[in-house]
């Protein structure tokens, strides 16, 4: 596991290096036009790219065959892409609340800021099982589809949280965090299954 | 003689290409050359043993015990060097190097670092800007660079000059002195198995079509011209394979059963691979 995540920093450190570049302006943007939403914005892309860069660069070099080949357990394999998604995540998700926490309560509500925490993690394991399956080429248009989908459903649900109690408030987000790590607990093990499948 | 590896009746279908029946043995201390021509089903072969595609039907054992029920640490018994070698590309060997010895639980990187200076490599240099030789250099670096008893190899020297393709011969001599460790080369570079291999499996559309020692199978067949008269009075049974010339044919046989009156020349293995593949029955 330790060696697959080194070789993806390794292998996609320019892109780490610009995403990183991104989320530093787009924090500074957020924080001096008092919107959280460019925040939002450019956290969502880098936790979804992310993975998504790094397979693209493993079919392009065959990578995949040659770890299968080493011997190196499917399970962990898939994992460790779910875990680079799950670092940015948390590093785009941090942003999001110290954006939240500079700005104060009057700026942006809890909600706004924990749905699209939600939301990059729903995406996220939303896309990785039919990447596995059909290569980041072939699962581009899918990938739009769903990343559409879920966010229109998201935003609908944004807007109507927004002007609900504080109480109800707290209710929604611990629902959808169940439900987030639900989904993305039986996204990863679709995806071993579809890995386990495959032929390289 | 104890067997490192099995392959038995091994089948796969792609779409119109069919992996029939394929059954080989790698025994233990020796080189077997797995030939054919491109899409004969070599690879296919080669990534079956390694777990990258999964076989229709067949078995294949490794000391002895089904591939599918080795823990990952005896999977690591088995390395390999694959046609694209498989590396990351925008890494240089120094990092690559730090990658490997969390992946590889016997990883040597003293070794490792003395190969690389034996094959003239930058470590600083990223693996994208080598020549096709110096990656397979890698690639052969790498697979030698830990603790393992089957080094299996798809197309090493496959598009690479002389010189590389030398080097790349020598390091395998070297890694067959142990006498525990084995090998498995698929090429269609037939003067490089010819130096290398003890045994020659060769597949032709998918089949297993010879199965032998290499030394006896280059003692094995001939080859002869003849004209169309003299095909005419040939025993059809005897003659393996003819392919026909303007001045007739030219005739592969085994060697005890050529007629007295043709001289003859025994047949490499590029001319048997040519003669099963473009020849026809008499």
């Amino acid at each position: 596991m330790k060696g697959l995540l080194i070789k993806d920093f390794y292998n996609i450190k320019k892109q780490i290096i610009w995403y990183i570049g991104m989320i530093i302006i787009f924090f500074s943007i957020s924080v001096a036009v008092k919107n959280i939403a460019f925040m939002v914005s450019i956290g969502m892309l880098v936790t979804i790219s992310i993975p998504l860069t790094a397979i693209a660069y493993e079919e392009k070099e065959s990578w995949q065959k040659f770890i299968v080949a080493s011997g190196m357990s499917k399970k962990i394999i898939v994992f460790e892409k779910y875990l680079l998604g799950l670092i940015f995540f948390a590093v785009s998700s941090a942003g999001y609340v110290a954006v939240f926490f500079i700005l104060g309560e009057n700026a942006s509500s809890l909600t706004e800021v924990l749905i699209p925490v939600f939301l990059q993690l729903l995406i996220l394991s939303a896309i990785l099982p039919p990447v596995f399956k059909f290569g980041v080429e072939k699962a581009r248009t899918f990938t739009i589809i769903i990343v559409v989908i879920i966010m229109l459903v998201l935003v609908g649900f944004l807007n109507y949280a927004l002007n609900i109690g504080k109480d109800v408030e707290i209710i929604i987000c611990v629902v959808l965090s169940i439900i987030s790590a639900v989904f993305t607990a039986l996204s990863y093990i679709l995806s071993v299954k579809i890995y386990n499948k495959k032929e390289f | 003689m104890i067997k490192k590896l099995q392959v038995k009746s091994l089948f796969k279908t792609y779409g119109d290409f069919e992996l029939n029946n394929v059954t080989f043995d790698v025994p233990c201390g020796t080189v077997v050359g797995l030939i054919g021509e491109n899409g004969a089903g070599k690879s296919t072969v080669i990534k079956s043993i390694l777990g990258c595609t999964h076989p229709d039907k067949g078995e294949i054992l490794f000391e002895s015990k089904n591939i599918d029920l080795l823990s990952d640490k005896e999977k690591q018994k088995i390395a390999f060097v694959l046609d694209d070698t498989g590396l990351p590309m925008e890494l240089t060997l120094s990092e690559l190097n730090k990658v490997l010895i969390s992946i590889f639980d016997k990883w040597d990187q003293g070794k490792f670092n003395f190969l690389l200076g034996r094959m003239n490599l930058p470590k600083d240099k990223t693996i994208k800007n080598f020549s096709k030789g110096m990656k397979m250099k890698a690639a052969i670096a790498v697979a030698l660079s830990y603790d393992n008893e089957l080094l299996i190899l798809d197309e090493p020297t496959g598009g690479l000059d002389p010189v590389s393709r030398d080097e790349i011969i020598e390091m395998l001599y070297d890694y067959i002195q142990n006498e525990n460790k084995s090998v498995l080369i698929s090429s269609h570079i037939t003067s490089d198995l010819e130096k290398l291999c003890d045994y020659i499996v060769y597949l032709n559309k998918g089949k297993v079509v010879l199965n032998e020692e290499k030394d006896a199978l280059l003692e094995k067949f001939v080859i002869y011209s003849c004209d169309e008269n003299d095909l005419k009075e040939l025993d059809r049974k005897k003659v393996v394979r003819i392919m026909r010339r303007a001045y007739g044919a030219d005739v592969m046989q085994l060697k005890e059963d050529v007629p007295e009156r043709f001289s003859y020349r025994k047949a490499g293995l590029e001319d048997i691979m040519l003669f099963y593949s473009k020849g026809v029955s008499l």
